[in-house]
């Protein structure tokens, strides 16, 4: 019952944020046909006959009536087909996907990192509160968390890319490379992912560390851990069985909030590595006007947020009996 | 023959005000087979009094005197030791089980933990031996409600959880920490028969403001007010003649006794008053109340008191 309603909610979002994304661009002022006529910026404007404007409109299915339009949109989403890119002049689904595989691998393998890492640190450091560990770990974690992705990920290109010349500075992979087997391939991307996701890692795990302190020094101070330490478990246990269950419990939500900031996060990233990820592509889709490109990117962004808060609300209901018995 | 000597023991916590005398200058025997009521006021120092002998207080705590368990300080055990006696032969039953269970385990876990750790079964022996514990604190359905998670039992059935958890071990000495409170009457009794039933062959050390509980179930009562002792008697003396005028004061607060309140509030910890620390409130206070503490005083029938009328 519970899962039903979830997952009819999730629908109903899904729903709402294709629409929005349909809505949003003939929200806006004008119509493609005027843009393409009166662009002031080529002071050129472009004469075409009422005919010639009729053809392109129904050319882009654009003199239909909006609900036709909708109903199209739809279709088209459902065979996958999110229309067709300007500049990369190929399917949008294509190119993004082609994209996607490569942020998947540096937003996913950093996001894992990062939340693990953060999440272990947290609670060391709630668990020596106010002694030097703990003040050493808030202090640094702090500072690095303040630095700007892009600003990092230069230091990094300048001093492991150039000066020690231990990392390549851009993409994904070496271009033009051969791979003498499957080994040697995963080896040179991993080469590559590692100056990104090391950014992407350092910069962003300031958020889980300081809500995994927070949350557990909430946590350290309820009764039930007296219980469990009444009954001579070890600091260990205390934590590893007590603790961190009820600690993570607030941190699942959060960890499915930011995973829309660790996207754009990736733009900065991506684009300072030349990593030829969906941030990149963001970034290159802005800069051609792309913007069916841009759309699709937006959609795909989108649903990946909503299928990260849809695995966080299963994760809490795992983690949170509460909320499964009611 | 004594199984918990307490000695001179004092509790003090510094904080920004000054510092809190939660316990100052205790001295209390726990005998085997003896339940011995801790009465006092909210906030007189008797929770704090139960946490160190479990050693349950933060590190900060400046603590002096000592706790001698069967020849052993526990004061100055190390911290393996104390955590080998600690929920085995010494357990405790805290106040609020809704806070106190932890509440994303089940609770057969939690008191398997504690068969687990003490008494060396494993999953399978202490499962079932957990549902013979819910059996004998008579959680009804125990195959099933081992599986239960807090939120789905009762108050009263916390409490039962929470007794289970004491008992897992077998302990040889239970202190329990207001385990009434916040019960509706019936459960209450419910609760105080059932302690008592499974304290017949153990000594506790039952924590209470609850007057009428700790007369149920109790042998012997002390009465505790700002971190001290005032008065220490078999139950039935303290109530049918209370020598303190504290312990005197508590009972008539009682309803069945004409629901008169002790005027006044209790000091607070960090600047007690001087001489007798009940003097402000005490309608027999004299001169030498105000000036001189008193000490405590033993009578002739092995009762003790700590007031200049008896001295």
């Amino acid at each position: 019952m519970h899962h039903l309603t979830k997952i009819t909610a999730y629908i109903l979002i899904i729903f709402v944020a294709i629409s929005i994304n349909f809505a949003l661009p003939r929200m806006m002022p004008g119509d493609p046909i005027t843009s393409l006529t009166d662009d002031p910026t080529t002071g050129m404007p472009v004469i075409m006959d009422e005919d010639i404007k009729e053809e392109i409109r129904s050319y882009y299915g654009l003199d239909k009536p909006i609900s036709e339009q909708y109903t199209d949109y739809l279709k088209d989403i459902l065979k996958c087909d999110l229309g067709w890119s300007i500049y990369y002049n190929a399917p949008v689904a294509e190119v993004i996907f082609e994209r996607l595989k490569w942020t998947l691998l540096l937003v996913g393998t950093s996001t894992l990192i990062y939340m693990i890492l953060g999440i272990f640190l947290g609670a060391v450091s709630a668990w020596k509160r106010g002694e030097r560990g703990d003040l050493g770990l808030l202090v640094s974690v702090l500072s690095i968390g303040s630095f700007p992705s892009f600003f990092l990920a230069m230091l990094f290109i300048i001093l492991f890319g150039v000066k020690l010349d231990i990392f390549p500075i851009f993409g994904a992979t070496t271009p033009f490379m051969e791979y003498s087997s499957t080994f040697d391939a995963f080896k040179d991307v991993l080469y590559h992912l590692i100056l990104p996701a090391s950014t992407l890692v350092l910069t962003s795990i300031d958020g889980p560390y300081l809500l995994m302190r927070n949350s557990m020094l909430g946590v350290l101070g309820e009764d039930y851990i007296v219980t469990a330490r009444a009954k001579g478990l070890t600091e260990w246990a205390i934590l590893k069985d007590h603790a961190i269950k009820n600690a993570l419990l607030p941190i699942t939500t959060v960890i499915a909030i930011r995973m829309g900031f660790m996207i754009s996060g990736a733009i900065f990233v991506e684009t300072v590595f030349a990593y030829p990820g969906i941030g990149k592509l963001l970034y290159d889709a802005v800069s051609f006007s792309d913007y069916p490109l841009l759309q699709g990117a937006f959609l795909i962004i989108t649903l990946i947020i909503i299928a990260a808060n849809f695995i966080a609300d299963m994760t809490y209901l795992y983690l949170d009996p509460r909320v499964k018995h009611g | 023959m004594n199984l918990l000597k307490i000695k001179a023991l004092r509790v003090y916590f510094p904080t920004d005000d000054g510092i809190v005398k939660a316990v100052d200058g205790v001295d209390l025997n726990i005998k085997r087979e003896e339940i011995l009521g801790l009465i006092g006021e909210t906030g007189c120092g008797k929770t704090v009094l139960g946490m160190s002998i479990m050693r349950l207080i933060q590190s900060t705590t400046l603590t002096d005197g000592e706790i001698i368990y069967k020849d052993r300080d526990l004061l100055s055990l190390s911290d393996d030791e104390m955590r080998k006696i600690r929920g085995g032969e010494i357990a405790m039953v805290l106040q609020n089980p809704m806070t106190s269970l932890n509440p994303v385990i089940r609770v057969g876990e939690q008191i398997a933990e504690t068969i687990r750790l003490h008494q060396g079964l494993d999953k399978k022996a202490a499962r079932k031996r957990v549902i013979e514990m819910l059996r004998d604190v008579r959680i009804p359905d125990p195959e099933k409600s081992v599986d239960s998670y807090p939120h789905q039992l009762s108050g009263g059935m916390q409490e039962r959880v929470m007794i289970a958890m004491a008992l897992a071990s077998d302990p040889e000495l239970i202190i329990a920490d207001e385990p009434t409170k916040g019960l509706d009457v019936t459960v209450k009794r419910e609760i105080i028969r059932l302690m008592k039933e499974v304290t017949a062959k153990r000594s506790m050390l039952f924590i209470t403001h609850d007057l009428g509980a700790a007369a149920e179930i109790c042998d012997n009562i002390a009465v505790m007010y700002a971190g001290e002792l005032l008065e220490h008697a078999s139950v039935d003396s303290i109530f049918s003649e209370p020598l303190h005028p504290y312990s005197e004061g508590l009972l008539n607060s009682l309803p069945e006794r004409g629901l008169k309140p002790i005027r006044g509030i209790s000091p607070s910890l960090i600047d007690t008053p001087q001489g007798c620390r009940f003097h402000p409130r005490c309608d027999y206070a004299m001169e030498i109340c105000r000036e001189k503490h008193p000490e405590m005083v033993k009578l002739e029938d092995g009762r003790a008191v700590r007031c200049f009328l008896y001295a």
